[in-house]
């Protein structure tokens, strides 16, 4: 109900709603560019990289050659079925054999633009990475020599598993558990050792001593005598030191440091990850 | 008015004015034309205003409370860049389109209706929905799908601009944090939900239009609820497309 | 020719009328008098096909049918000029020069030369009344329903009109049904009379033999009367 105007009006409400409509279509191309889309008419090839832990990578990851972004993850498959060939064999035991074929726990479909696959051959390592501030994860590629053949569309190789920090930190708690077992059930056998490290210098210091004072010894061994005394006047000294209450107090911090571990169970470990986690997403 | 016959009735209309899709001689431009020229292009001006307003408030806000947190406003850019590509520069002009167009829609055709213009144009073997709503859909399609972008660009950009003036970001700095943030399926969403309300906001406004009884009084009255039902409308919708989007993607 | 048999329309559970049976035959005119609320306008709008009828048969010879409205129904966003163009456009499929000039033909004929780039609401309401009458004649229908053609209108503007409205049923023989409660505008306009009361129709016959009925009905409502059927008995 609305046809106030003439056609000259018609005309500038088209050009109007044209305006409208194209500077929108701008702007989407605008934000396009800005959430990454890729040029739909860009050539790209797609391969895939197989690992047993991709430490973070989403669809949609960047993917850098030489630290270029040139590409991106494209899709993500559990537990895929693979040419044995082309498992990296990091963890043996969590490779499961399929008819003649390797189940890998990750499956990983990369897209890589023509221009940059060049450098993307058969020795090409891909690392799991962590970039900026916000940590965002991505797979760098590093280049292949020449010589190596190219990757081809659809090929499958191995990827670098990225380091399982994780596992590192529950494996070092079990090393210092080992470590305070040790002192714990030896305790007396070191204070024993060390009692008896003292009095054996201060009876070859004495020895040794005796044998300078001898005139049957002054020759040419005397020099080498001389720098006996001193070593076990040095050996003497930090045992020594040890047996000193000051040793004994750090024997002691030792064990209680080693002792305040304990409790720590894995889920503390746990929780300490999470927030650790949350700091490195976020910084 | 009984709630649940007017939803009935808006589902009817909305698939009445769907059929005319397929129909060429609803397809009237002149119509269409200055329909997007009432709904899309008159209503720049209020939508750039509020939305630049709110760009700037939710960027102190966020960054006010990140740094109370967090003791850092590095993330300013992501936060308030995924806040406005997923809500604010979508619900803000959505929410100004239902009581600017919305409201003016069902006023208009209820006053059509009450002084018997819509018997009028029956009796000329003309389809009201076919001649009154389609034009009004495709042009709330429209306009609302340019208002949305359009409204997320003006947000970003002046939550750009306390980054850049209150906060020391560089420009590339700031649209680099927001582009980890965004991903195509924000601006998936953004359009999706642009359209969704933009074809909502004339059906029920119509709707409400042309159940429209009595006179001056009977307007005022549908006009209030087609406002009421088409915001509450809006909001149930953006709920439920922002689930199937992180159900989905 | 307009054909009702036995039409019902209810409405909210209320019957507004029933069992009502009315011939109007081509190229005559009938007006329906009534006091307000008793249907008229629904039963018009019945014929005009706007309203679907209860129960019962309402057949009309044609398809084109205009219609002029109770509160002239005029688009209020087009000017007098479109108003016109519009129903040729939409309906007739004309336009161009050929459709201005029936316009201009049509404006002139209904007094409303010059006003062609006024709004709707910037025209009085005697010369609304008369561009809602030339939007209705200018489809040429064939069947004509007026509704209230001069309510509200002075008594000269009212006369002008009803002459308008007999000189066009002449020029264009189409059939014509009246809802008026101007008695004088009824004798002027119809052939036959009927009273539309309780939900029933009364023949009144011509304008002569309806001003000298002995229906009491007739009789209190052309006369105005306090007491009678129509009010029944009560003062």
């Amino acid at each position: 109900m609305s046809e106030k105007g003439t056609k000259n009006m018609k005309l500038s409400n088209e050009v109007k709603v044209g305006g409208l409509i194209f500077s929108t279509g701008l702007l989407a191309l605008l934000f396009a560019w800005i959430v990454g889309v890729q040029n739909p008419f860009q050539r790209s090839t797609s391969f895939y990289v197989t690992y047993h832990f991709a430490g973070g990578i989403e669809v949609g990851s960047p993917v850098r050659v030489s630290g270029i972004k040139v590409g991106k993850v494209e899709k993500i498959d559990f537990f895929a079925p693979v040419d044995l060939s082309t498992v990296a064999l990091q963890e043996p035991g969590s490779i499961e054999i399929l008819d003649g074929k390797a189940i890998v726990p990750l499956k990983v479909k990369i897209s890589v633009r023509k221009e940059a696959l060049l450098g993307v051959r058969q020795d090409s390592r891909f690392y799991i990475n962590l970039a900026g501030i916000i940590g965002e994860r991505y797979i760098e590629i590093t280049p292949g020599h020449l010589k190596s053949p190219q990757i081809q569309g659809g090929e499958v190789v191995a990827g670098i598993d990225p380091p399982r920090v994780d596992q590192l930190i529950s494996q070092s708690f079990d090393l210092a558990g080992k470590i305070k077992d040790i002192i714990d059930e030896n305790k007396g056998d070191i204070t024993k050792s060390i009692e008896l490290l003292y009095k054996l210098s201060g009876n070859l210091n004495h020895t040794l001593a005796w044998v300078d004072k001898s005139a049957l010894f002054k020759s040419d061994l005397s020099k080498l005598v001389g720098n006996l005394i001193a070593i076990t006047g040095d050996v003497r000294k930090v045992s020594d030191q040890i047996h000193s209450p000051e040793g004994e107090k750090t024997l002691k911090l030792l064990y209680q440091l080693l002792w305040r571990l304990e409790p720590i169970d894995s889920g503390a470990i746990k929780s300490f990850f999470q927030k650790e986690g949350v700091k490195v997403q976020f910084f | 008015m009984n709630q649940s016959l007017v939803w009935v009735s808006i589902i009817q209309l909305f698939f009445k004015t769907l059929l005319n899709l397929f129909q060429p001689s609803a397809w009237r431009r002149s119509e269409i034309m200055q329909s997007i020229i009432q709904s899309g292009i008159k209503s720049i001006p209020i939508v750039v205003l509020s939305t630049a307003f709110a760009g700037v408030v939710v960027t102190q806000q966020i960054a006010w409370h990140m740094d109370l947190a967090l003791h850092d406003v590095s993330m300013i850019p992501g936060f308030t860049g995924q806040f406005i590509f997923r809500e604010l520069g979508i619900a803000i002009p959505a929410l100004l389109l239902v009581s600017k167009v919305g409201a003016s829609i069902t006023a208009e055709i209820g006053t059509m209706k009450v002084t018997e213009q819509i018997d009028a144009l029956k009796l000329l073997r003309i389809d009201p929905v076919e001649y009154l709503v389609f034009p009004r859909f495709i042009a709330g399609i429209v306009s609302s799908a340019c208002l949305t972008l359009l409204a997320v660009a003006v947000t970003l950009c002046c939550s750009g601009l306390v980054g850049v003036l209150g906060y020391n970001f560089g420009i590339l700095e700031f649209l680099n944090g927001m582009k980890h943030f965004i991903g195509v399926a924000d601006l998936a969403c953004a359009l999706v939900k642009g359209v969704a309300f933009g074809s909502l906001i004339p059906i029920i406004s119509c709707a409400y239009g042309f159940r429209c009884e009595g006179g001056a009084q009977g307007v005022g009255t549908a006009t209030t609820q087609a406002v009421v039902s088409a915001t509450v409308a809006i909001i149930i919708l953006d709920f439920l497309i922002t689930y199937l989007f992180t159900w989905f993607l | 020719m307009i054909s009702i048999k036995n039409a019902g329309k209810e409405f909210q559970g209320r019957w507004i009328f029933r069992n009502l049976s009315l011939e109007v035959p081509e190229g005559d005119s009938v007006v329906l008098i009534g006091p307000s609320g008793s249907g008229k306008s629904i039963l018009l709008k019945t014929i005009a096909g706007l309203i679907a009828p209860t129960e019962g048969e309402i057949q009309v010879s044609s398809k084109n049918v205009g219609m002029l409205f109770q509160k002239n129904a005029l688009f209020d966003s087009l000017t007098v000029e479109e108003n016109l163009l519009f129903p040729l456009r939409e309906v007739k499929k004309i336009t161009g020069p050929p459709a201005q000039e029936q316009v201009t033909r049509f404006l002139e004929q209904v007094g409303l030369g010059g006003c062609e780039k006024l709004f709707p609401d910037e025209i009085s309401g005697g010369m609304q009344k008369r561009l809602g009458i030339a939007r209705a004649l200018i489809v040429q229908p064939e069947v004509i329903l007026y509704d209230e053609p001069t309510a509200g209108l002075d008594p000269i503007t009212s006369k002008k009109i009803a002459e308008l409205i007999r000189k066009l049923m002449k020029e264009t023989r189409s059939t014509l049904l009246t809802v008026t409660n101007d008695m004088q505008r009824a004798y002027q306009i119809g052939n036959q009379i009927f009273l539309l009361a309780n939900g029933k129709l009364i023949p009144g016959g011509t304008p002569q033999q309806v001003q000298i009925t002995g229906d009491p009905m007739i009789r209190q409502f052309i006369y105005g009367l306090k007491s009678g059927p129509l009010t029944g008995g009560i003062a």
